[in-house]
């Protein structure tokens, strides 16, 4: 553990623009790849990336609950997809290592094009956000950060229907606060409370996951649908 | 020998968390998983009213609701409007709870999922500051997605429960925003106030579903089984009401600015007048059951915009319970039957119980809904007569689509007889329902909770 807590603290020793470079282009990634098997990976390296913020803050202890609360809730997310892959796979719905392996040309360029636009401007966006509307008693770096996870977060939610991206929008928003807060309050109730939140909303988008694959089953189906398409 | 003084708060917090935990262990036994469930919920509602007036003397032990619990630099008390609320969002839950245990059961941890989101928004009704509040209600929401799913399965069975999640986060950074705000400039003027009161707002319009184009209501209603959506009804809606009306108690600056007030009392008439108009087309249970919730909406933020943070909101909390746990056994037992004619029948007395829930929440007189309306008919009165037409409107707008709904299912003969056991529940129901609904209807004081306003 202490091994853990000393990376953390080298990683804060970091010049401020790598870290926020990294931060940058993992939630970028989030953004434009609706693929999960870059999408989480690239979560596992956001939330390093706010682990190293925050060490600046808050004792690297608290953010270590925060750290692994967000790399347990990653591995749960990952699981879930695995299984509703091999749900879907039994229906002929293609996975998504199939998906990397053979993309479908027709639609992927545009789709990238799109939200890597969307994510660019809303990124500039934040940025001038932060600069014109700072938080006071806020270092500049965190609300940099707090920012550009909440636009990036908020766009993934209005770019996407599926429930995992949903769920990562949604977590991308409690880093934000996080990253927003913690900075105000650097106490370990703060940091352990955030943590536990973090860790059940991804139990819960990781079970909304594995509903969303499996197969609509018409026994399932809610009645006021099946009375108003016999009515 | 002197007696033990303990804070209500951490009891109140933990009756529904361990009710919940021994759900799971008579998971065999439905009607004991849900009488179990609906028993503490009721508990909980009777403690926090019995310890209204004066500390719950217990011999060793004296339970007092005022006393403060500090937990980790937090404070955990209830205040008095809120211990009413409180109550009544406890009693509003155990009719619901108890009429899902003669359902069939709503997904694996359908029970626990309750209590547990029950136990968290008691939380957030409890906790100082009130930021804290806010990350309850995010822990509230994370139980709630799961219970919204209800263990369906497919592409978009998903969508209530997202969208409610997403709301729920949305509508953290706007609270956090907006008692920083608040805290960094104690006297708040001018432009800061206009913010703090508009961040205030769309928290709550975003938990209560009052959005327009982003609102989870009518996803969740037309997604999840009818008992479910009387369950978010109740608790899901009620306590984001009482969220709200805490807020407009508690925060003078948000009770005192103009706009605020304004805004909530124009957001309800909005969302009526929408009722009115949408509300008598629609033909899909469905789509009725989202009106109902929005007409639910529409009164949450009038009763906090007149000021109605008390006994009159606590009852129609309460109310709401009753008339929900009506509806959605209506809607549930509405089950397709083979005709002995060929084509599918629907059975009577699910559609009578549906009806007479429809119309309860429409505010027919005789009906527990009358006295919930009657009551916000009473303080729009104040206010001018429109608003009262516009809620008389609203309700006779979701009954005509209620019966445009049912008509065509009573056109074919009633359906060859279901099963003596499903016979007699749905008549046991359906009696209890009315005796319950029409009982409340004419006397409705204990539903006050002591506290009837004149």
């Amino acid at each position: 553990m202490s091994e853990l807590i000393r990376l953390l603290e080298r990683l804060s020793q970091l010049a401020v623009v790598p870290l926020l470079a990294v931060l940058a282009l993992a939630v970028l990634a989030v953004a434009v790849v609706h693929n999960w098997r870059i999408a989480l990976p690239a979560m596992v390296v956001h939330y390093v990336a706010v682990a190293a913020l925050l060490v600046r803050v808050i004792d690297p202890a608290v953010v270590l609950i925060e750290l692994v609360a967000g790399i347990v809730t990653c591995i749960a997310l990952i699981v879930a997809s695995v299984g509703a892959d091999n749900l879907q796979r039994a229906v002929g719905v293609p996975s998504a290592a199939e998906r990397l392996q053979q993309p479908n040309w027709v639609q992927v360029p545009a789709q990238l094009t799109l939200r890597a636009t969307a994510a660019v401007i809303v990124g500039a966006a934040m940025t001038g956000m932060a600069g014109r509307f700072p938080l006071p008693g806020v270092p500049l770096v965190f609300v940099l950060s707090a920012y550009l996870l909440f636009g990036v977060g908020l766009l993934v939610i209005v770019t996407s229907f599926e429930a995992l991206n949903g769920g990562l929008g949604v977590l991308l928003m409690l880093s934000a606060f996080a990253v927003a807060y913690i900075p105000l309050e650097p106490s370990v109730s703060v940091g352990v409370l955030l943590g536990a939140i973090t860790l059940l909303v991804g139990i819960a988008v990781a079970f909304l996951v594995l509903a969303e694959g499996g197969r609509e089953e018409a026994a399932h189906a809610p009645l006021a649908e099946r009375s108003e398409s016999r009515a | 020998m002197t007696s033990l003084v303990i804070s209500a708060a951490p009891i109140v917090i933990a009756l529904p968390l361990v009710a919940g935990a021994l759900t799971l262990f008579l998971r065999r036994w439905p009607w004991a998983e849900g009488g179990l469930a609906a028993l503490a919920s009721a508990l909980a509602a009777a403690l926090l009213v019995v310890a209204r007036d004066a500390p719950l003397n217990l011999g060793l032990v004296v339970i007092d609701p005022s006393a403060p619990l500090f937990v980790l630099g937090r404070t955990l008390q209830l205040e008095a409007n809120t211990q009413l609320i409180l109550a009544a969002l406890f009693a509003g839950t155990a009719p619901v709870l108890a009429v899902a245990a003669a359902l069939p059961r709503q997904g694996v941890f359908f029970y626990p999922l309750v209590l547990g989101v029950l136990s968290a928004f008691a939380a957030s009704l409890m906790v100082r500051p009130l930021l804290f509040g806010a990350l309850a209600i995010e822990a509230a929401a994370a139980f709630a997605a799961v219970l919204i799913q209800a263990d369906r399965q497919g592409a978009r069975s998903t969508q209530g429960a997202v969208r409610y999640l997403v709301s729920a986060t949305l509508a953290l950074p706007m609270f956090f925003l907006a008692f920083w705000l608040a805290e960094r400039t104690p006297a708040l003027e001018g432009d800061a106030t206009s913010l703090s009161v508009a961040l205030l707002l769309l928290g709550n319009g975003l938990l209560l579903g009052a959005i327009p184009l982003y609102s989870w209501l009518h996803a969740v209603a037309k997604d999840a089984p009818p008992i479910v959506v009387s369950t978010v009804a109740v608790v899901v809606l009620g306590a984001a009401q009482a969220w709200l009306l805490r807020l407009w108690d508690v925060l003078a600056w948000f009770q005192s600015a103009a706009g605020a007030r304004f805004a909530l009392l124009l957001s309800a008439q909005v969302i009526w007048a929408g009722v009115v108009l949408i509300a008598w087309a629609q033909r899909s249970w469905a789509r009725l059951m989202a009106c109902a919730l929005f007409l639910e909406v529409g009164a949450a933020l009038w009763s906090a915009g007149v000021g109605r943070v008390g006994a009159e909101a606590a009852f129609s909390i309460a109310a709401r319970g009753l008339v929900f746990a009506a509806l959605g056994a209506g809607l549930h037992l509405l089950r397709p039957q083979p005709c002995a004619e060929g084509g599918v029948c629907y059975a009577r007395e699910p559609l009578l119980l549906a009806l007479i829930g429809f119309m309860a929440l429409a505010g027919a007189p005789g009906t527990i809904g009358f006295a919930v309306r009657w009551l916000l008919v009473r303080a729009s009165m104040e206010s001018g007569v429109e608003t009262a037409g516009l809620v008389a409107l609203a309700g006779a707008s979701l009954v005509l689509g209620a019966l445009r709904t049912a008509l065509p299912m009573l056109r074919c003969p009633a359906p060859s007889a279901p099963p003596a056991k499903e016979a007699r529940l749905t008549r046991l129901l359906v009696g209890v329902a009315i005796v319950l609904l029409v009982g409340f209807g004419l006397l409705p004081s204990p539903l006050f909770f002591g506290s009837i306003p004149r």
